[in-house]
């Protein structure tokens, strides 16, 4: 069995090493589109675009509006009228407006200051974080131009009965986003590829008839799938670490905590599970066409489903429990264990327990489909 | 209508109707996209694990947690006092926020001196993190102003017992700020990108690789009459998926939608001709479908996420994401579609947009029309 | 010609031969390479076609017949030379030649959309053309009638068969009536009665309403039935002519040879200075001398053979063809050079290698293979013969374990099919090369071998010796280092063949390994078959869809659709059916089109084959009579004759039969 196994393997590596069309996009996909993942726009509210609608005037006014300065806000607009405000809304030329009234002034000496904030709530969660940073900027103006009245005659703000809730970030001190995506990129990658390797090579076979000529050899159904497997995991454990090393430890100066090797280890039993996976698709499948349209019916709802971009928490119960079909929800929960908290298996054992299992029904359907298909 | 058109636009109807593959792709990835994505896809953190580790387990520390646990955001998972316990539920993601209360808690509070409160929030996923900070800041002020509220009018005199500024927020367009109203017309922007975009991608070089393509070439049918006959089925569809698509958000998903409907669709029409053409223009240059789909949903799926204001208001981005943003139909489009939906705006405000995607498609099909050669080599 | 009276019949155009005769096609040493001049295709071709006629360029796969057909059709653009069709510059103007056209591109009914039905698939190439109504439907109805395709019209074409979807594919070029036909291999792999309907077709539209036809075939056979022929090879056209004066010219003198085994007296041929080329046909050799004096006889005896068989043959095309090729190339045989490393020591041998008995495959309501019952006799060469769709790569499937029976029993190499783990056991005694090319064309010839010999377990020690014995066997030893996909057809089909024969199996089942390919490779290929069986002791099961090829076997099999029609060696099947219907009535006039719709219309059976009229006559004496009366009457000096049965049309007669005896 070894030697017919090997002969496949040698020929799959040999018909990959003449590729260069998939090399370069198997290269690409663990260097460049990691780096541009974690180079991409991340939902921080960065540079939110403020207009400003000042009546007033007044040194408060433009103390309240030097508040509102990058990273998290950017003034766009300072307008002139109502008017202008609804169309600059309407627009989307600014997502928040600050009004602040004419009588802002005597209304702060008096302490009874209030102003308007007017948030476009078309990106909801957008309008959510901007509204939690607004209202936080003028809480604390608010308390420093309450500790400047009373300061000199009371007590300073350090010593007014106050609830100071410092928050410290666990794992990733400033929430750097690079350090999430690019991890969430390879993880996806890993997924990603696995899955198109695997399935293109099989579904090639079908399409160039070379099927037939390996099916009245004695490779048996087990070998030849065991066969395509195995390239795949080789070549992704080959190329990963540049992406791991390279992009997500190299230039965004991620933390890896845990045990890479465990990683590794795991993540063996993980892209065996979704190249058999991908097999089931090219078993199924006639041709190219129709794997890729299933692969697309598969490959969708697993990335918007990992738990890694919607939080499982907010996930409707169904489906949180619909996700625990995809070895992909899995395999990310471990890989930010392992890598970013610097887990051990008491922390993931079900999470391997996961990957395997699904991993081991995959390719017993696809053995069986394809034993089915040839009579 | 003019009869080489028709033939072709027959011929075309036939195939799709008939070819699974086709169908898939034209009908049922869709709705199954948006039915999964509608009802399970949600942008709201709510309902976050936090754990309290109370020292202090007096009135006041009670009081404090009170702020905490009657909010929606957060779910008490537990109160204990054994730190390794607590440092086990983070690690091991069953909790994500975890508030530390100090042993003189209470004690500093009654005394009218500042205290501290330790917050820890799992960072792993950046986004997350960001907003449970945020939710604990503002539940943190509630208290404080509640706090300073009750010192000032326990000295009372001179200082009033409010804060000298006070924010009136109001939100527009999505008063309850709930996300199905964001994806929603989100989801109608991307799906009405990808699938025209990849069915027509599939149109011409199906023919190249069938061979069929020849009948064309060797025959005097104009370049223009076939793009003509071969799209025109197709935005068919694609206007029976936004059909389908908008009768679910309104009546399913329940959708807020304020403006016209008649604007809506025209947006849809031109973005829909524009997308198929898109796809055509792909088709035209790709020499096999795996190339041709590969290259369809690189080169339209992840800009329109990205860059099309579906995540980040298109005004945040720096001036390379502002360029890419106005390079991409779906920007125009997705203007349109919020517009419609939450901001209640007619036509008049939306000219500009629909030009944009006039111009647009008529540049992606002068294209095709010039690279579209009756000749394979 | 009478095309006056027919109003559709292309204008006058003004283009003329030096003879005044009108022109349609002109093309002058035309010019193509692919891939920035790299690979050529087209090597400065020149020729003329006369209006009305029906001109064949006939050669292998590669040769460049497709590109000057597209070229010509202005769907691919020339490197340089000139191109006129009906007075109009096709390089310059490629859309004005367009509405003149008809263009069928190779492949069966390629041009055909699966999914559509029989009847719209004809409308939309009728809108596409725009063609008028009442013109439409007049046209239509006529090719119905004459394809015989009319009560399949609400069938989806997918759902057709090879040959009817050839036809249909033939209506949806023709429906628009160009004033040119350019046909690119119409008939590769169509069944003979389909093939028949198909030159009918041509054959009407060429004498009724003046068309003119150009067509590409790798049939040799086929190119008789051509006006005009033009021989190409390597991207030339090598010779040109009328097909039967072609025959005539070729210097040198064809022989039959025998009285030897035959790879022994292949060897000797072979060694002789004035040997242009010498292949095997069965037990016997077919020798072309350049040099006719020779006494081959007297030769042979010096040379050891104790009674040796030589007698003259008629030359046919392919003769024609191998002459002129060889000559260009001098291409040096590789045969026999080291026949130790292609076959072992001849084994005991096996009762019936193979034992069908009511075999049948059906898939849903479509019956494949119909109840077939065979044995195989050991070291015997066995013909499956017959068309795309006959039954014979199903049949072949069945008997190696890639498909399941539906019913019936056999036997192969000693395993009964139908028990647990025999298809698995059968594996390691079978070699198998597939219908279409099946190996990894990104690999270079050596890790195919490789990949082979690891799949059926060859020990490491015999490995390196296997794989080189085969190579050298074969030919193949300077091409181990190269991509699989570079190497031309016949290269790669021998590469299968090595393929299949590394595990050294006692059975090779071969489904049609010389599709396409040209004739001195496909020589070259039976040559070696014929040492496999008759050295090797292999027996071999072969599917072929050339009529020509048939005479290569010691038995053949005729099949049709589904159904074993008829069971016999070579020569005993041509005599059965001659026995049955009758011999062929021939008759060669110089007013051919004149004699042959007077003919047509007595006998209703007589095909034009270039200028050869023929049909099977079960009353052969009263027929000649007859005919010559008729045409001495019209004043038509002809030469009438009776004639044997080729293999294809013992064919046809066995499928109408059988065809009879079913009704």
């Amino acid at each position: 069995m070894w030697g017919r196994l090997g002969s496949m393997v040698r020929k799959e590596f040999r018909q990959l090493a003449g590729d260069w069309p998939i090399l370069f996009i198997l290269v690409w996909g663990f260097s460049g589109a990691i780096f541009i993942a974690g180079r991409a726009i991340s939902m921080d509210l960065n540079n939110y675009p403020v207009a400003v609608l000042d009546y007033s005037h007044s040194q408060e006014s433009r103390e309240l509006i030097a508040r509102l300065r990058p990273p998290n806000f950017k003034i766009v607009s300072l307008l002139a009228s109502d008017a202008e405000l609804l169309g600059t809304l309407d627009e989307g030329g600014a997502s928040l407006a600050v009004i602040i009234p004419p009588t802002f002034q005597r209304d702060v000496q008096q302490g009874r200051g209030r102003f308007q904030v007017i948030s476009d709530g078309t990106q909801s969660q957008m309008a959510t974080l901007a509204g939690g940073y607004i209202t936080r900027l003028a809480g604390e103006y608010a308390v420093e131009l309450l500790e400047r009245r009373i300061g000199p005659a009371g007590r300073t703000l350090a010593r007014l009965p106050q609830v100071d809730a410092r928050v410290r970030m666990e794992y990733n001190p400033n929430i750097t986003s690079a350090w999430f995506s690019s991890m969430l990129e390879m993880l996806n990658m890993i997924t990603m590829i696995s899955m198109l390797l695997t399935a293109a090579a099989m579904v090639r076979e079908k399409e160039q008839g070379t099927l037939e000529q390996i099916l009245v050899s004695p490779l048996r159904p087990a070998e030849l799938f065991a066969a395509k497997i195995i390239p795949t995991v080789v070549v992704i454990l080959a190329l990963s670490p540049l992406g791991l090393f390279g992009i997500v430890q190299g230039v965004f100066h991620t933390p890896l905590r845990g045990s890479v090797l465990f990683f590794y280890a795991v993540s063996v039993l993980y892209i065996a599970s979704v190249a058999s996976l991908g097999l089931a698709i090219a078993v199924i499948a006639r041709n190219l066409a129709q794997a890729m349209m299933m692969l697309f019916l598969i490959l969708f709802p697993m990335l918007f489903l990992s738990g890694a971009t919607t939080p499982p928490e907010s996930m409707a119960p169904w489906m949180r429990y619909a996700t625990l079909i995809s070895p992909m929800r899995y395999y990310i929960d471990f890989g930010y264990q392992v890598l970013f908290k610097g887990n051990g298996l008491a922390y993931v054992w079900h999470d391997v327990l996961g990957i395997g299992l699904m991993g081991a029904l995959m390719f017993g359907f696809s053995v069986w489909r394809f034993r089915k298909m040839l009579g | 209508m003019h009869s080489r058109v028709w033939a072709i636009l027959v011929k075309e109807t036939r195939e799709l109707l008939r070819d699974p593959v086709y169908l898939g792709l034209s009908f049922v990835i869709p709705v199954v996209m948006i039915l999964l994505f509608g009802f399970g896809l949600s942008l709201d953190v709510k309902h976050l694990p936090l754990v309290f580790e109370d020292h202090d387990r007096s009135r006041f520390s009670r009081d404090y947690m009170d702020g905490f646990v009657h909010s929606e955001y957060f779910d008490l998972i537990t109160v204990t006092d054994d730190p390794r316990r607590v440092a086990d539920l983070l690690r091991s993601g069953r909790a994500r926020v975890v508030i530390d209360i100090p042993p003189d808690f209470g004690r500093s509070i009654s005394g009218a001196e500042p205290v501290r409160v330790g917050v820890t929030v799992d960072g792993s996923f950046p986004t997350r993190a960001g907003v449970i900070a945020g939710y604990v800041a503002a539940i943190n002020a509630l208290y404080n102003d509640k706090l300073l509220q009750a010192y000032l009018s326990r000295q009372g005199g001179g200082v009033r017992a409010v804060l000298p500024v006070q924010m009136d927020l109001s939100v527009w367009y999505n008063p309850s700020l709930e996300s199905k109203n964001t994806i929603v017309p989100g989801l109608l922007v991307l799906i009405l990108m990808l699938f025209p975009a990849i069915l027509g991608a599939l149109l011409v070089v199906r023919e190249k690789e069938s061979g069929t393509i020849f009948n064309y070439y060797a025959s005097p049918v104009r370049r223009w009459e076939i793009i003509a006959g071969k799209v025109l089925p197709y935005l068919g569809v694609a206007m029976i998926d936004y059909l389908i698509i908008y009768t679910a958000s309104r009546w399913i998903f329940e959708v807020r939608f304020t403006g016209s409907f008649g604007v809506l669709t025209l947006g849809a029409l031109l973005y829909s001709v524009c997308t198929i053409g898109i796809g055509l223009l792909i088709s035209i240059l790709a020499r096999t479908q795996l190339a041709a789909m590969l290259i369809t949903f690189l080169a339209t799926v992840t800009p329109a996420f990205n860059y099309s204001g579906f995540i980040t208001p298109v005004a945040s981005m720096d001036t390379m994401g502002q360029f890419v943003a106005h390079l991409i139909p779906a920007t125009y489009f997705m203007t349109v579609v919020r517009g419609s939906y939450l901001k209640g705006l007619g036509l008049g405000f939306y000219w500009l947009e629909l030009a944009a995607l006039g111009l647009y498609t008529l540049a992606v099909y002068g294209a095709c029309w010039a690279l579209l050669k009756k000749r394979i080599g | 010609m009478t095309q006056a009276t027919f109003p559709d019949a292309p204008a006058g155009d003004g283009m003329r031969n030096a003879e005044g005769q009108q022109l349609i096609i002109r093309v002058t040493d035309l010019r193509k390479r692919y891939q920035r001049g790299r690979v050529p295709a087209v090597e400065g071709v020149s020729f003329e076609v006369r209006k009305g006629r029906v001109y064949g360029l006939i050669g292998p796969d590669g040769a460049g017949k497709t590109s000057i057909l597209q070229i010509l059709a202005g769907v691919l653009s020339a490197d340089s030379g000139a191109a006129h069709l009906a007075g109009i510059d096709v390089l310059a103007r490629p859309e004005a030649v367009k509405p003149l056209i008809g263009y069928m591109p190779q492949g069966l009914g390629l041009n055909l959309y699966d999914t559509l039905s029989v009847e719209e698939n004809i409308e939309f190439f009728r809108a596409l053309r725009q063609v008028p109504e009442r013109r439409f439907r007049e046209n239509r109805d006529r090719l119905l009638a004459m394809t015989r395709l009319a009560p399949f019209l609400a069938r989806p074409a997918g759902k057709l068969s090879g040959g009817m979807r050839q036809k249909l594919a033939l209506i949806c070029t023709l429906i628009h009536l160009p004033d040119l036909l350019l046909l690119d291999e119409p008939t590769t792999g169509v069944d003979p009665i389909s093939r028949r309907d198909f030159w009918t077709i041509i054959q009407d539209l060429v004498t009724n309403r003046g068309v003119s036809v150009l067509l590409t075939t790798s049939y040799m056979d086929e190119a008789e039935r051509c006006n005009f022929v033009g021989l190409m090879a390597d991207g030339e056209i090598i010779a040109a002519g009328a097909p039967d004066k072609l025959i005539a010219e070729m210097p040198g003198r064809l022989q039959l040879v025998g009285g030897a085994l035959p790879q022994s007296l292949i060897r000797i041929l072979e060694q002789w200075p004035e040997t242009e080329s010498v292949a095997l046909f069965g037990e016997q050799a077919h020798l072309l001398l350049a040099d006719d004096s020779i006494d081959v006889a007297a030769r042979l005896q010096q040379a050891g053979v104790a009674q040796p068989v030589v007698r003259d043959i008629p030359a046919g095309l392919e003769d024609v063809f191998v002459h002129h090729v060889m000559r260009k190339r001098a291409a040096a045989r590789a045969l026999g050079a080291d026949l130790a490393g292609l076959v072992a020591d001849p084994p005991p041998m096996q009762d019936s290698p193979i034992r069908t008995e009511g075999i049948t495959c059906r898939f849903g309501d479509f019956t494949a293979v119909d109840a077939v019952s065979l044995e195989v006799h050991p070291g015997e060469i066995l013909g499956l013969l017959g068309p795309n769709g006959a039954g014979k790569t199903t049949l072949i499937k069945m008997l190696c374990g890639l498909q399941k029976p539906s019913a019936g029993r056999a036997q192969v190499a000693g395993l009964d099919l139908g028990a647990r783990g025999a298809r698995r056991a059968l594996r390691g005694r079978i070699g198998y090369m597939s219908q279409r090319f099946s190996l990894y064309r990104d690999l270079k010839v050596a890790a195919n071998l490789d990949l082979y010999a690891g799949l059926y377990g060859l020990p490491a020690e015999m490995r390196r010796q296997r794989i080189e014995g085969l190579l050298a066997g074969l030919g193949l030893a300077q091409y181990a280092e190269r991509r699989t996909v570079s190497l031309p057809l016949g290269l790669r089909q021998r590469l299968a063949l090595a393929c299949a024969l590394l595990h050294e199996p006692r059975l090779l089942f071969l489904d049609e390994p010389t599709s396409g390919v040209d004739p001195v490779a496909r020589r070259q290929f039976w040559d070696w078959v014929h040492l496999l069986a008759q050295e090797g002791g292999i027996t071999v099961l072969v599917s072929t869809h050339y009529m020509d090829e048939a005479e290569h076997c010691n038995r053949l099999g005729l099949m049709h659709q589904g159904r074993l029609v008829a069971l016999g060696a070579p020569a005993e099947l041509k005599a059965a059916a001659e026995g049955q219907g009758g011999p062929m009535v021939a008759v060669q006039a110089h007013d051919f089109a004149e004699a042959y719709q007077r003919l047509h219309a007595r006998f209703p059976d007589a095909m034009l084959y270039g200028r050869r009229i023929q049909w099977q006559s079960p009353e052969p004496e009263p027929d000649i009579e007859i005919t010559r009366a008729m045409l001495a009457e019209a004043g038509i000096e002809a030469r009438v004759s009776r004639q044997g049965l080729t293999m294809e049309e013992a064919f046809v007669h066995f499928v109408e039969q059988a065809g009879n005896g079913r009704a």
